[in-house]
């Protein structure tokens, strides 16, 4: 076994590996400066991709996280019996930091899998499966889905009536699931089924589904924003072996609640899916551009509306700053989901204000209709990883310790 | 060294002395007997405060008589005396000290620094404004007498140095009046917020010694309006903590029919809102703070940021938290009041959230 490399030596290698490889970001820091009518003026709240051009950037996303595993960059903090580089999360940070000044193809539809789902496979699975899915989850090699909800099983999940029944060394899937972002790309998911008629939360099992196994249908489900960034899962009969059950069985809601953790954490602090949103720079070449910079009216929303952006993200700092000094976030962490959608939210009315019936119509100009996608994607951020109902709810009860509704 | 986001060892240490000192001499019983009294605080609680604990000097430089420490250290001070509702005239005395220091004017500051001298700044209009239009500044052979009126002076009754804005014939300045000055008298104004005493001042040919040069009051006032913003906005977030826990803690005891009344999704939620109010304007303090003290590029942007959102939140929060409370939250003996009155009072001493708005604005870059 080699040393540890220092910080410095670590970065230091790590930016000349990147060097070697991309081409340097625009701009040192990875942000470009905005200009006006210059680049895309795309807006996105959730990752619709374009499925014919799809393909090919699932591919160069596999393609880095290939190059990462062989080079020790693609787990860096995981632990070296799986392949991962054992190193603190600081190595992480930084290796993030630096390869933002890089024009690199990023992680996107892998942040599931490596986000949610690969944390819970490393705290519940068994040996035979982390030998098996992780290093294949790090290298790029399996993509991953969560299967959690169903039509019938929104907020209250734990009322999911997916079943699987045990049939000798194998389980047998029936049932739908809905919201499942990048099914169409995923090897496996990460299902919870009720197996048993046990009281609530101790019915449930979770398994690793072969997405590519008989009986498994996907279909994209479009939304109001004309996009489609999930599915609908069917499952038919599909036949699971007992080595691919998550966990004990009737322990899937522990294992649910673990996953909805990794995902609460993801969404909450920086790694937000969404396009070219929340830059001020963007905003205030809107307010010029529609010549309204010098109306005092505008420049008090304006001016309220980036006070509640900043104010979100020195809120994720501080949190982070306290995770590093060993006091990582509960629950409360979905308060800033909430602040972000809120932020949407008056994002989407102030742009509305400014642009008027260039929000409703395309006129063709570049960066003013753009903005609809923001308008008609902000609704649904309210309600991916747990409306704001059910988060205020989680926050009263486990960080309050307020008592559950009777 | 650079101020961190987590509060270092040693301020943690400071905010725990503070508090203990709060809790055994200014508990909310001293602050309501406080605010019938002649002086508005306690002569106990600002001794062992600015004596004992040296917070006077807490960002005076070492060799002026100071602990020499940071923004970063202000804001936990700050956020256990807003917790408490301290009435004492520490805002007052730390931003006069705060102006005196900017304008290099350091040989009044080590008695101020010490506790032994308190001093305030009157910088205000009648409307609020900061300008020198009212108190007109005149010299002859070299010295200066002001004529005229300050408004809203933060613990103007009890201070003996007084930093004054006025107007000169090259523009707007700031003056130290002396304790005693011939001419200088001040006068309590009724106030909405009983646990921060406010006072006119009155000068007619008072003497009075310039600060740096005549018309030069833009960059003084620039470093006082930061430190105002930073105080408030922790002072709040103190404020709202007390809040957060005491409407929780109510709520998870009252009953109506039948029930805990946080087990009331209504309920809860309104506390949750609370908690996530104390939890942001926490950050965006905490945040504003440690910029100000790493002279980060952001730092003045941040300080409105802060005032603004802490400031908005203790608004709206201590509105929500009388209503949680109920018929008992109206009343004159719960203390709800005494926070929604500071909340109130508060926002508008350093411009109001209007102006703040448009100094994001600004600094934004729009």
């Amino acid at each position: 076994m080699s040393e540890r490399p220092s910080l410095e030596e670590f970065t230091a290698a790590a930016r000349a590996w990147l060097a070697e490889r991309y081409p340097v970001a625009a701009a040192d820091t990875g942000k470009r400066r905005f200009v006006w009518g210059e680049g895309s003026d795309e807006i996105r709240v959730f990752a619709e991709p374009d499925p014919s051009s799809e393909a090919d950037a699932v591919d160069a996303i596999r393609a880095w996280r290939a190059g990462l595993w062989e080079a020790g960059y693609g787990w860096i903090t995981g632990p070296t019996e799986y392949g991962g580089a054992g190193l603190p999360a600081a190595y992480q940070r930084a290796f993030e930091q630096v390869s933002r000044q890089f024009d690199v193809p990023g992680d996107a539809s892998l942040t599931i899998g490596l986000g949610m789902i690969a944390p819970t496979i490393l705290q519940h699975g068994t040996e035979e499966q982390k030998q098996r899915y992780l290093p294949a989850l790090y290298r790029g090699e399996k993509i991953a889905c969560q299967l959690f909800s169903e039509p019938g099983a929104g907020s209250d999940l734990a009322s999911i009536s997916t079943r699987a029944v045990r049939d000798g060394d194998v389980w047998r899937i029936s049932g739908q699931k809905v919201w499942t972002s990048g099914a169409h790309l995923s090897d496996i998911g990460e299902i919870i089924c009720r197996t048993s008629p046990e009281p609530r939360h101790k019915n449930l099992t979770a398994f690793l589904v072969d997405m590519h196994a008989p009986g498994v249908t996907v279909r994209p489900l479009r939304q109001m924003t004309g996009g489609a960034a999930f599915n609908e899962v069917f499952l038919d009969d599909v036949v699971v072996p007992d080595t691919d059950r998550l966990g004990e069985v009737g322990e899937g809601w522990t294992i649910a609640i673990t996953t909805l953790a990794n995902e609460r954490n993801s969404l909450g602090s920086s790694s937000f899916g969404g396009v070219g949103i929340l830059s001020t720079d963007r905003l205030a070449g809107l307010v010029r551009h529609q010549g309204l910079d010098d109306d005092p009216a505008v420049r008090q929303q304006f001016g309220e509306v980036v006070s509640h952006l900043r104010a979100a993200r020195y809120v994720n700092e501080v949190v982070g700053a306290q995770a590093r000094a060993g006091r990582p976030p509960g629950a409360e962490i979905g308060l800033s989901k909430i602040a972000l959608s809120d932020n949407l939210r008056r994002l989407g009315d102030f742009v509305s204000e400014l642009l008027g019936p260039e929000v409703a119509a395309d006129t063709g100009e570049w960066g003013t209709y753009a903005w609809s996608s923001l308008v008609l994607g902000a609704p649904g951020f309210r309600l991916g990883g747990g409306t704001d109902e059910i988060l205020k709810n989680t926050v009263a009860q486990r960080v309050l310790g307020l008592p559950r509704p009777s | 060294m650079t101020a961190e986001l987590v509060p270092s060892e040693d301020e943690r240490a400071l905010a725990e002395t503070v508090r203990d000192v709060l809790t055994d001499l200014s508990p909310i019983a001293q602050v309501r007997a406080d605010f019938d009294s002649e002086a508005g605080y306690a002569a106990t609680a600002w001794k062992a405060l600015a004596g004992d604990v040296g917070l006077c000097g807490l960002l005076v430089p070492e060799q002026h008589g100071g602990l020499g420490l940071s923004w970063s250290a202000a804001n936990v001070v700050h956020h256990e005396l807003g917790r408490a509702l301290y009435p004492g005239p520490f805002l007052a005395t730390s931003l006069a000290t705060t102006a005196l220091l900017a304008a290099g004017a350091e040989a009044a500051v080590p008695s101020v620094a010490a506790g032994e001298t308190v001093a305030t700044v009157a910088l205000a209009d009648r409307r609020g404004n900061w300008t020198g239009e009212g108190v007109t500044a005149t010299e002859s052979g070299g010295a200066w007498r002001l004529t005229g009126r300050r408004w809203h002076v933060i613990a103007g009754s009890a201070a003996d140095l007084v930093v004054v804005l006025a107007r000169t014939p090259a523009g707007d300045a700031l003056f130290v009046v002396e304790p005693g000055a011939a001419g200088r008298t001040s006068a309590p104004m009724t106030g909405m917020d009983l646990t921060r005493r406010l006072a006119t001042l009155d000068l007619a040919e008072t003497p009075a010694t310039l600060l740096g040069e005549p018309g030069g009051a833009a960059p003084l006032l620039a470093v006082v309006g930061r430190h105002l913003r930073l105080a408030l906005a922790a002072e709040a977030a103190g404020g709202l903590d007390w809040c957060a826990g005491t409407c929780v803690e109510y709520a998870k005891t009252r009953q109506q029919f039948g029930r805990i009344i946080g087990s009331y999704q209504a309920v809860a939620h309104a506390c949750v809102e609370l908690y996530g109010a104390a939890r942001s304007a926490h950050a965006a303090a905490r945040w504003a703070a440690v910029a100000a003290e790493n002279g980060a590029g952001e730092a003045d942007l941040a300080s409105h940021v802060a005032a603004l959102r802490a400031g908005e939140d203790y608004r709206v929060q201590t509105e929500a938290g009388v209503h949680l409370l109920g018929g008992i939250g109206f009343t004159w003996e719960h203390d709800m009041h005494l926070y929604y009155r500071r909340a109130r009072a508060a926002g508008t001493l350093v411009g109001g959230a209007a102006a703040h708005r448009l100094a994001v604005a600004d600094l934004a870059g729009l």
